[in-house]
């Protein structure tokens, strides 16, 4: 119910510039232009999109994987590497990430697409080792003694058990990344940073208010779109 | 038959297993026992090879269970272990039907299997089916836990201190009733515990180890009659007589209880003293109301029921299936050298004389 209305708010304020310009006369009314009109609204939503999607749909497979690696026992040496590497990286400013990844692979979505893969990665790869290494030691026993292979013992006890803290974690990480991602602009990347960014240069708060109000809006509708699939989840545990 | 031959397993070059030869017949209960760090649990998940042994074998009906696939293997014989270890996003029914699952039953026929055993478990399988582990008390969670490692009915049982983590109560219920569905299954059980008395109440076969290795094994009786070193003794205690005692049945050592109706006048039941030295005085459904000895015939009264000392068969009344322990712990709480063994409806079977408890 919640997620319509965000929805069908979203969309307004997207599709019908007309709100937006009597909204924003009146709460700026000695400012000339009140619209970002370098490009229509909705192909800036869609590059946000590209962005995130693409970044924290690889961060959640790659996270996934990663967690699940250094759970088993063959990888179980990586775990402290892999820990201490997840926790660190999260205190790094993803500012820093862009500015070392523009010289590696040069402007674009690609240098942000990376940033925002590596940022994303991290609260992913710790919430699925967090909740596999937190299940009863009694289950796991039980479930191999009881002559589960160890992907049976993977698909049908480990990662359903572990599965609200693991989708915690890509929801944590697909809202950072839709707030990160307006960095991307600074590059070249598009998407709703734009006039972000363009409202800071010209120092039109009306530009910057109107990304941040869709980029925020954006991020609370996925948020609990995924809070959603989690709920589920506890429910049919 | 699971044989274990000259099994180690070796952590870091020390023993925690040593050389252990032991023979589990078919439909034997066995239970393995020892102070922690005796090598126990070690041995039991060798045989279902959640650990490897580091040299001997382990066979089961002559085959190397190294022949096996692990998970082959396991999934032919029951586990159940002291912390459950039930799915917790599982159903009672689904956490049961694992292992029919995982070998391909069809649905009807797991289904079918639960109900029986949630019954033979005495859960009612119209409630308990669909309950969450989280639903379910610490005993009903081990019944399930037990019903679980049947459930595809193999003939072999490994339990690791299935009780260990229940209430007293719980778990003494817990084994009565395990006891009655070995009697009926005769399941080739290894059984591991701490607990002595658990060893004593339920096995056919002790065998206790001590660092890794055997120290003896036989029958509780014999275990209890003779124990071969200090070891043993100080294992099973200073009241091991007791013990053995726990083990023996009140309705193998009764014997015929003479006895008169309280109808009976004095005179006669003076005649029918001669022989005895006291004698039971019944009501009309030969229930025991009293006894009656030289002393009482004295008295002035007209019939049995009035010169008798009183009794009731409801609390002095040994019950039939009662163990010898219980009969002689009645006798010495009520200072009397001999008791009526009765049945549920009070009816007196015969009688039981501390002599023959102390000569047991």
């Amino acid at each position: 119910m919640i997620l319509a209305i965000l929805t069908g708010l979203f969309l307004l304020l997207v599709f019908s510039p007309a709100v937006w310009t009597g909204v924003m006369r009146s709460l700026f009314p000695g400012l000339e232009r009140v619209i970002y009109s370098m490009a229509p609204l909705g192909q800036l939503v869609l590059e946000h999109v590209f962005l995130v999607g693409i970044s924290s749909g690889l961060a959640a497979v790659l996270g996934l994987a990663t967690g699940i690696f250094v759970t088993r026992s063959w990888g179980r040496d990586f775990l402290p590497a892999v820990n201490a590497l997840a926790s660190m990286g999260q205190t790094f400013p993803p500012v820093a990430v862009l500015a070392l990844a523009v010289p590696a692979v040069g402007f674009g979505y690609r240098p942000t697409i990376i940033a925002l893969l590596i940022y994303g990665l991290l609260p992913i790869v710790r919430n699925t080792i967090a909740g596999i290494e937190s299940l009863d030691g009694a289950v796991l026993e039980a479930a191999r003694g009881m002559g589960m292979t160890p992907g049976q013992v993977l698909a049908k006890v480990e990662l359903p058990l572990a599965g609200p803290v693991i989708m915690a974690g890509v929801r944590i990480s697909t809202v950072i990344n839709i707030g990160t991602a307006t960095l991307g602009a600074t590059i070249g990347a598009g998407g709703l940073g734009k006039p972000i960014i363009a409202g800071l240069i010209g120092e039109n708060p009306a530009f910057i208010l109107e990304g941040a109000i869709l980029v925020g809006l954006f991020a609370v509708i996925v948020d609990t779109g995924l809070g959603l699939l989690v709920r589920q989840d506890i429910a049919q545990a | 038959m699971i044989r274990l031959d000259r099994v180690t397993k070796e952590y870091f070059g020390k023993a925690a297993v040593a050389d252990l030869t032991l023979t589990v017949a078919e439909g034997e209960f066995a239970i393995l026992i020892g102070p922690s760090g005796c090598g126990k649990s070690t041995t039991l998940r060798m045989i279902n090879r959640l650990i490897e042994v580091t040299r001997g074998t382990i066979a089961i009906d002559g085959t190397n269970v190294e022949h096996y696939r692990p998970e082959e293997l396991r999934r032919r014989i029951g586990y159940a272990i002291q912390n459950v270890g039930l799915f917790p996003h599982m159903t009672v029914a689904q956490n049961i039907a694992v292992v029919p699952k995982l070998l391909r039953w069809d649905e009807s026929r797991r289904d079918r299997r639960t109900d029986e055993l949630l019954d033979l478990f005495s859960l009612d399988p119209a409630e308990y089916r669909t309950k969450y582990p989280h639903q379910l008390s610490g005993g009903e969670a081990q019944r399930v836990g037990v019903a679980r490692a049947l459930a595809a009915d193999p003939a072999i049982l490994l339990m690791d201190e299935p009780f260990g983590a229940l209430d007293p109560i719980t778990r003494e219920s817990l084994q009565i009733e395990f006891a009655r569905i070995q009697r009926e299954l005769k399941k080739t059980i290894v059984f591991v515990t701490h607990d002595i008395d658990e060893a004593i109440r339920l096995a056919n076969r002790i065998v206790i180890l001590k660092e890794g290795r055997l120290v003896q094994a036989g029958t509780p009786e014999a275990i209890l009659t003779a124990p071969v070193d200090r070891f043993v003794m100080e294992f099973i205690g200073t009241d091991r007589a007791l013990k053995r005692l726990s083990r023996l049945s009140a309705a193998d050592f009764m014997v015929d209880a003479p006895s008169i109706g309280q109808e009976m006048s004095l005179s006669e039941a003076g005649s029918a003293l001669a022989d005895h030295r006291y004698l039971w005085v019944v009501d009309g459904l030969r229930r025991p109301v009293g006894w009656l000895d030289g002393d009482d015939l004295g008295s002035e009264a007209a019939t049995a029921a009035e010169a008798m000392t009183r009794m009731d068969y409801r609390t002095e009344g040994i019950a039939a299936d009662a163990t010898l322990r219980e009969a002689l712990s009645r006798m010495i709480q009520g200072g009397i050298r001999g008791a009526p063994v009765v049945d549920e409806g009070g009816e007196l079977l015969g009688e039981i004389r501390l002599s023959d408890i102390l000569d047991a």
